[in-house]
């Protein structure tokens, strides 16, 4: 599926949804996230999209139109190309956040507290069928 | 991109007497009380008498340090305005003037501003410097850029890490004078602290070619002097290199990560009230297992503590790797005898009716604990409750 389609989005959230390590790890978890990915490489423009999480379960991914801001958690964004290295685990996200290849805004205490279901989506994400750009 | 964060570090002998050369001349000391009765804080206040630098004293520092302590240092050494803040004691002292030094510098933050990502904290040091000197010798707080904060989460005392570059102290003085105090079992317990950041460094996701060569440096320290400094505490080689030891093995840990002997260790305390020391100590033979269990096709466990039981000589050169590897349990499990440390968590006074009763608490903990994601093989929940019961009894991990 080519990246950042309605159809690829679609098939992320099931992915997180298909990884019981995700279920088990966010069970307490209630908050949304926001992807912005910046224009980098082969992508000319920017492309945001929303994840619904919720108690372990992916409620809902979908693009976000321009200017549209809704309620979220947390925020990470980054240039194109280094989403593609964490999609390819050529990037671990950790260190992507810590090193400023990518920036992540939000509640930062309770964040902390969920390092390990942000790997569980990440590594739902590398378990997509993705065509990069 | 990766980095390797580390203090000034003045070791040795005489090594306090390097305060005479740090600028500045007002300081708040950061302390307990036990520290003050066993006559080490006056140690420290003669020399600074000595050196006609003025100081106040904040000693209410107590073990795992709550929030409320932090905030209330935090508002004496605002009123006081020191141009150095001196931590003398053991982790919880450390990680209380790491908090207390963040809210110095910047009085509008809060334990909650204190994360890895606040850009803010890379500017720590303009009102007052950091100097660390470390009483025992296990934390490795010296050395690292984390503090372990407690606050009560409705009943339940949960262990924040709160985390920046930033908070590296600028100085660690690492004088023996102070460790050769300690109590055998304290000794002990902070020893195997020091194995646990080693061992769970040199697997973690973070690691790298500067902080392996420091965790192994520190394992070797450990396995060779523990025993000593546990049969005879006045050891002074023991104790400098114990000491040593600890800060490399600080090092290692807070530029690579500890991984679920961390996790599921800080939780085991927090729930029962066991010293982390004994808590990381016992989990790690059997997060060593899980690890080494792992079947992974990239995984790299077997490998690393292959070569790392080469390169002590705990295995033959020619050995296979999964039997080099497994040698380093071996390995743990004399050591525990040797300095009669607990095997399991049964010996700690825990029963199974408790673990039972907390099993569901603690694996939550765990998925909550920010060094649970930094292990090479990521526990699910059974695997997780399957840890603590083998921990329990003692068996080896078979899964």
């Amino acid at each position: 599926m080519k990246i950042l389609t309605e159809e690829w989005l679609e098939a992320f959230g099931k992915a997180i949804n298909d990884n019981p390590a995700y279920k088990e790890s966010a069970s307490w978890w209630e908050g949304d996230m926001i992807c912005v990915i910046e224009p980098s490489g082969p992508l000319d423009h920017e492309v945001r999209f929303l994840l619904g999480l919720f108690h372990g379960e992916c409620t809902g991914v979908r693009l976000l139109e321009k200017g549209e801001e809704p309620e979220a958690e947390f925020t990470l964004s980054g240039p194109y190309e280094n989403w593609v290295k964490i999609a390819k685990k050529e990037l671990d996200t950790i260190q992507g956040v810590m090193s400023g290849k990518l920036r992540l805004v939000g509640n930062m205490a309770k964040l902390m507290r969920a390092t390990r279901a942000a790997q569980e989506i990440v590594n739902s994400l590398q378990r997509v069928d993705t065509e990069f750009l | 991109m990766w980095y390797f964060y580390s203090p000034n570090i003045i070791y040795g002998e005489d090594a306090l007497d390097f305060l005479e050369n740090i600028e500045g001349s007002k300081c708040f000391i950061i302390t307990d009380k036990v520290i003050e009765d066993l006559g080490y804080l006056k140690i420290l206040t003669d020399k600074l008498e000595k050196l006609e630098k003025t100081y106040q004293i904040f000693n209410e520092v107590q073990p795992d340090p709550k929030e409320e302590v932090v905030l209330s240092a935090k508002e004496k050494c605002l009123s006081y305005k020191p141009d150095l803040i001196i931590a003398l004691g053991g982790g919880s002292v450390i990680d209380t003037s790491k908090g207390v030094w963040v809210m110095y510098e910047y009085p509008e933050f809060g334990i909650d501003d204190i994360h890895i990502f606040n850009n803010a904290l890379y500017e720590l040091g303009k009102k007052a410097k950091l100097i660390a000197i470390p009483t025992t010798s296990g934390t490795g707080a010296d050395a690292t850029y984390a503090a372990v904060i407690s606050r009560n989460n409705n009943g339940v005392w949960q262990k924040l890490i709160q985390a920046h570059k930033g908070l590296v102290p600028n100085f660690s003085i690492l004088d023996p004078i102070f460790p050769k105090g300690m109590p055998p079992g304290l000794t002990v317990d902070t020893g195997m602290d020091v194995v646990a950041h080693a061992m769970e460094a040199l697997v973690a996701n973070g690691r790298n070619e500067f902080s392996d060569a420091l965790a192994l440096k520190a394992i070797e320290l450990v396995f060779k002097y523990l025993p000593i400094a546990y049969k005879d505490g006045n050891n002074k080689d023991a104790r400098d290199y114990l000491h040593q030891a600890a800060t490399m093995a600080g090092l290692g840990f807070s530029n690579a990560n500890v991984h679920i002997g961390h996790t599921t260790g800080h939780c085991l305390g927090a729930v029962f009230n066991i010293p982390h020391g004994k808590c990381v100590g016992i989990m790690l033979k059997y997060v060593t297992e899980y690890c080494l269990n792992y079947t992974a096709e990239d995984d790299k466990s077997i490998e690393i503590y292959a070569k790392m039981a080469k390169q002590l000589g705990w295995a033959k050169w020619d050995d296979e790797d999964k039997k080099a590897a497994f040698s380093v349990i071996e390995k743990l499990s004399q050591l525990h005898k040797i300095v009669n440390f607990p095997e399991k968590i049964k010996d700690i006074g825990i029963t199974r009716e408790d673990l039972d009763k907390n099993l569901d608490s603690l694996v939550n903990l765990c998925f909550q604990d920010a060094s649970g994601s930094m292990c090479p093989r990521l526990p699910s929940k059974a695997d997780f409750e399957n840890i603590y019961r083998y921990a329990f009894e003692g068996k080896d991990i078979d899964f």
